[in-house]
C-alpha cells in the first residue's frame, strides 16, 4: 500500500510539475513570438539536451553542436507557425530528426578510416562502441536512451519533453536497455 | 537491471552507471544559443496580412463576378438582336398581323388607355423590333455590304414603342453608370491596398 501511494504521489507531483512547465513553455514561446531574444536563450536552455540528444541517436558526434545551432535557428524562423505552443520539445524534436536526415540527403560520401589510423583514447574507444550499439537500436529505444543514458534525463523529463506518455517511456527504456545489453553481450544479473 | 534506477535513479544499478559513466563523453556541454535577431516586426506585420487577405480576396473576387456576369448579360443581349435580325422578315410580318387583327375588332370603343394595355402585353416582340431599328442602323453605318437593309423604308414608331425604347436606353445608361461606379471602387480599394502594404 504504501509503495502505491507513493507512485500516486510521484504521479501527481510529475503532473503538477508538467502543467506549470508546459506553461512556461508557451508563456516563452509568446515572448519570443513578441521579439525577445532572452526568452529565445531560455527555450534553448532548457530544451539543448533534448535536441543534442535526439541528433546524436542519428548523426556523427562532431556534427551534433552544429545541427543544434540550425536547429535552433530553423525553430526561431518558424516559431510563429508553431500551432501547439505547449508541446514545443516534441515540435524541437521534430525538427531535429528531419535536420538529421537532411544531413545524410546531403553528405558527400567519405571513407572510414580503418582502426589502425584512427586513434581513440581507450574509455572513449568503449563509449563510441556502445554508441554504435545504441544506434543500431529500433528508433524510439535509441532516441530514449540516449536520453537517459547520455544527456542524463530521468524517465520523467524525456516523457514530459518529448510529448511521450511516462508509460511508452518506460516501457521504451525496459526493452531498449534489454536489446543493449544482448548487443553489449552483458548478462543480465537477477 | 534496476527499473528504478534507470527511471529516475533512484537506487543503485551498477551496469547502468558503468554506461552513463562510459557515455558521459557525449553528454551535452552547455554551450550559447545561437545569435539571432530580434523579428518582431515581420510578426507583427505579417498577422494582420494574414487577416486581412482572405476578406479582400473574396471581395474582389465577388467583384470580378459581378463584372463577368454584366458582360455575359450584354453579350447575350447583342447576341438575340443579332438572331432576331437574321429572323427579321419572318418575325415582323406576324407581329404586325397580330396587332393589326386585336386592333381592329372594335376600334371606336378601345380607349387609348386601352390599347396601351394590349400593347404591354405584347411587350415581348415589341421590343424586339425596336431592337432591330437600333441594330439596322449600326450595321448600315458599318457594313456596306448590308447597305440594302438600310435602304428599307424606315420604320414609324408608335407613342409605346417610342416610350419602351426610351426606357430601354434610360435602363441600359443606368447600368453602364453602375458599372463604371463598381470599376472605380474596385480600383479605389486596390489602390488604398497597395499604399497600405507599401506603409
Amino acid at each position: 500500500m504504501p509503495e502505491q501511494e507513493m507512485t500516486a504521489n510521484m504521479f501527481l507531483f510529475t503532473n503538477a510539475s508538467a502543467a506549470t512547465k508546459i506553461k512556461a513553455e508557451a508563456r516563452l514561446v509568446e515572448r519570443i513570438c513578441a521579439g525577445d531574444e532572452d526568452a529565445f536563450g531560455e527555450l534553448y536552455k532548457m530544451f539543448a539536451p533534448l535536441v543534442h540528444g535526439v541528433l546524436l541517436a542519428r548523426v556523427p558526434f562532431d556534427e551534433v553542436d552544429d545541427l543544434v545551432q540550425e536547429v535552433f535557428i530553423s525553430a526561431y524562423k518558424n516559431i510563429s507557425n508553431l500551432r501547439e505552443k505547449n508541446a514545443v520539445g516534441a515540435w524541437l524534436a521534430m525538427i531535429a530528426r528531419n535536420r538529421a536526415a537532411e544531413f545524410y540527403r546531403n553528405a558527400r560520401p567519405t571513407e572510414e578510416l580503418s582502426e589502425e589510423i584512427c586513434h581513440y583514447d581507450r574509455p572513449l574507444a568503449e563509449a563510441n562502441e556502445i554508441l554504435t550499439a545504441i544506434r543500431a537500436l529500433p528508433e524510439s529505444y535509441r532516441e530514449t536512451l540516449v536520453l537517459r543514458l547520455v544527456e542524463g534525463m530521468t524517465g520523467a523529463e524525456i516523457a514530459e519533453q518529448t510529448n511521450l506518455t511516462p508509460e511508452s517511456v518506460r516501457v521504451n527504456l525496459h526493452r531498449g536497455m534489454k536489446l543493449l545489453r544482448q548487443k553489449l553481450g552483458i548478462e543480465e544479473h537477477k | 537491471m534496476n527499473e528504478e534506477y534507470l527511471w529516475n535513479k533512484t537506487g543503485e544499478d551498477a551496469e547502468t552507471e558503468k554506461l552513463e559513466n562510459a557515455l558521459k563523453a557525449f553528454r551535452y556541454r552547455e554551450t550559447a544559443p545561437p545569435v539571432v535577431h530580434a523579428k518582431q516586426a515581420v510578426f507583427e506585420e505579417e498577422l494582420p496580412r494574414r487577416r486581412w487577405f482572405p476578406f479582400v480576396f473574396a471581395f474582389a473576387s465577388s467583384a470580378a463576378l459581378i463584372l463577368l456576369a454584366f458582360v455575359f448579360l450584354f453579350n447575350f443581349s447583342t447576341k438575340q438582336v443579332e438572331e432576331a435580325k437574321t429572323s427579321n422578315e419572318i418575325v415582323t410580318p406576324k407581329l404586325e398581323e397580330k396587332t393589326t387583327a386585336e386592333i381592329p375588332v372594335e376600334p371606336t370603343k378601345i380607349a387609348p388607355t386601352e390599347k396601351i394595355e394590349t400593347a404591354k402585353t405584347n411587350v415581348q416582340p415589341k421590343t424586339v423590333k425596336v431592337r432591330q431599328i437600333v441594330q439596322l442602323t449600326k450595321s448600315a453605318t458599318k457594313n456596306p455590304a448590308r447597305k440594302t437593309e438600310a435602304k428599307k423604308p424606315f420604320v414609324k414608331l408608335t407613342d409605346e414603342e417610342k416610350y419602351a425604347y426610351d426606357q430601354l436606353m434610360l435602363a441600359l445608361s443606368i447600368t453602364g453608370s453602375k458599372l463604371k461606379i463598381v470599376q472605380d471602387k474596385i480600383q479605389n480599394i486596390d489602390e488604398t491596398n497597395v499604399s497600405k502594404t507599401e506603409r
